[in-house]
């Protein structure tokens, strides 16, 4: 008797267990939420934006247009944030968030594709009205416009702005400006000037010393060559090996120029990096009301 | 009876999953993939001159490339990178840019800090370095 008793409640069980788990509604708003954040949690954002997007509600919730903006200025996609940017309600206007974003996709977008704001989207720093913004906002905004102005027009009058950072960053970003201002780069005329001299001289004058080298025996051997075969009275051989040398000798200086202009687009891409670091040690300078929605 | 009738029903409760391989992160790679074009043997299009360069490069891919081998440390290789810089620039541009990548072919020295390596292990480098594509 009690192992029937036993033996039903356990088929009971087993088929409350099948009907419940049917009932359940995989696809609820409530889900599909936790799903797109736990997606954002995971920095898979272009999926968590595919996600948030299926929430009817998504148009009208500050915290979800803030959260997919995000999302969008980190995979670098800038038109896309300036969008969803111009859709955010007026209350969250208001608070200087949406300046603040935009700010920040701006300053992103000059560091990474060297585009002037002023081109395409229009975005006029005087149209800002900072009166109605809290002093945390007014801060955040006034440190990462600094930045700004330094990807785009790095200059001197912006050491008088240095104060608005605090005394323990002042050397740092006071040693960024100076190598924004100041980079070390090199002169491709120099450098094509020294391979006209020696052969090589100006590849290791653009930190390239191996490839110098080689270009300098390369041609020094087909000068060689073709110097013998002269003295030899070998016309042919030696107006070829006369050409080859010709070749080597201007295309070492043409290679030179493009090696010196890749060494100073790595120099200034290594500044923006450092400047980028700085910044994403410090969130970007972001308000807190702004990190709370997106974290 | 009863009791196997039981252990079979726990059972399929207990382990309704099929799929027993852990669902790990993959490792993933993201060394570019390498590409390699495959050769146009065709006159299709062609003026005068450009036939008699085509005619040039098919007998050197015949008599040259394919007797030697893909040993190019390159990639492109320096005959596709010659190929290349010739369609996005002109003849003598085109010359320079495949001296100076001959030159550059025979340095035995250290070159990964200069250049990214592809899937295939070799140092990934096109034109695109040293010409602005899609140029006026």
């Amino acid at each position: 008797m009690s192992s029937r008793i036993y033996f039903i409640i356990c088929i009971f069980i087993s088929l409350f267990q099948q009907i419940t788990a049917q009932s359940y509604e995989l696809l609820s708003p409530a889900n599909i939420r936790k799903f797109a954040d736990h997606l954002y949690k995971q920095e898979d954002y272009l999926r968590s934006i595919e996600e948030y997007k299926k929430l009817e509600n998504y148009l009208s919730s500050d915290t979800l247009l803030v959260r997919i903006s995000f999302a969008e200025i980190k995979m670098g996609h800038y038109n896309e944030a300036d969008k969803i940017i111009s859709i955010m309600s007026k209350s969250l206007r208001y608070t200087g968030i949406t300046d603040f974003l935009s700010l920040r996709n701006n300053f992103l977008r000059i560091n990474h594709t060297k585009q002037s704001y002023n081109n395409e989207y229009k975005w006029d720093r005087t149209s800002v009205n900072m009166n109605l913004w809290s002093p945390d906002v007014q801060e955040s905004f006034n440190r990462l416009d600094f930045f700004r102005e330094l990807a785009n027009f790095p200059r001197k009058d912006l050491l008088e702005r240095i104060n608005i950072f605090t005394p323990e960053e002042r050397d740092t970003i006071n040693t960024l400006l100076i190598m924004n201002l100041d980079p070390p780069l090199k002169s491709p005329l120099i450098a094509g000037g020294l391979s006209s001299i020696i052969p090589g001289l100006g590849k290791v004058y653009a930190d390239r010393p191996e490839e110098g080298i080689i270009s300098l025996i390369l041609t020094a051997t087909c000068v060689y060559i073709s110097y013998t075969n002269f003295e030899a009275k070998h016309l042919f051989r030696g107006w070829f090996f006369g050409g080859l040398s010709a070749m080597f000798y201007v295309s070492n200086i043409y290679g030179t120029v493009k090696a010196t202009e890749q060494y100073n687009l790595g120099v200034k891409i290594g500044i923006n990096n450092i400047v980028e670091t700085f910044l994403q040690a410090r969130d970007y300078y972001s308000p807190t009301s702004l990190l709370e929605m997106v974290r | 009876m009863r009791i196997i009738l039981l252990i079979v029903l726990i059972q399929t409760i207990a382990h309704p999953q099929v799929d027993w391989e852990r669902w790990g992160k993959k490792e993933i790679d993201y060394r570019k993939e390498s590409f390699s074009k495959s050769r146009d043997y065709s006159f299709d299009g062609l003026g005068v001159t450009e036939t008699i360069l085509k005619g040039a490069l098919i007998s050197y891919w015949t008599f040259f490339s394919d007797i030697d081998g893909d040993n190019c440390p390159f990639e492109p290789s320096c005959s596709a990178f010659f190929i290349d810089a010739v369609k996005t620039t002109n003849l003598i541009e085109g010359a320079l840019l495949f001296f100076d990548r001959f030159a550059r072919d025979t340095n035995p020295f250290n070159r990964r800090k200069y250049y990214r390596i592809v899937k295939s292990g070799r140092f990934y480098d096109p034109i695109g370095n040293y010409v602005k594509i899609g140029r006026d």
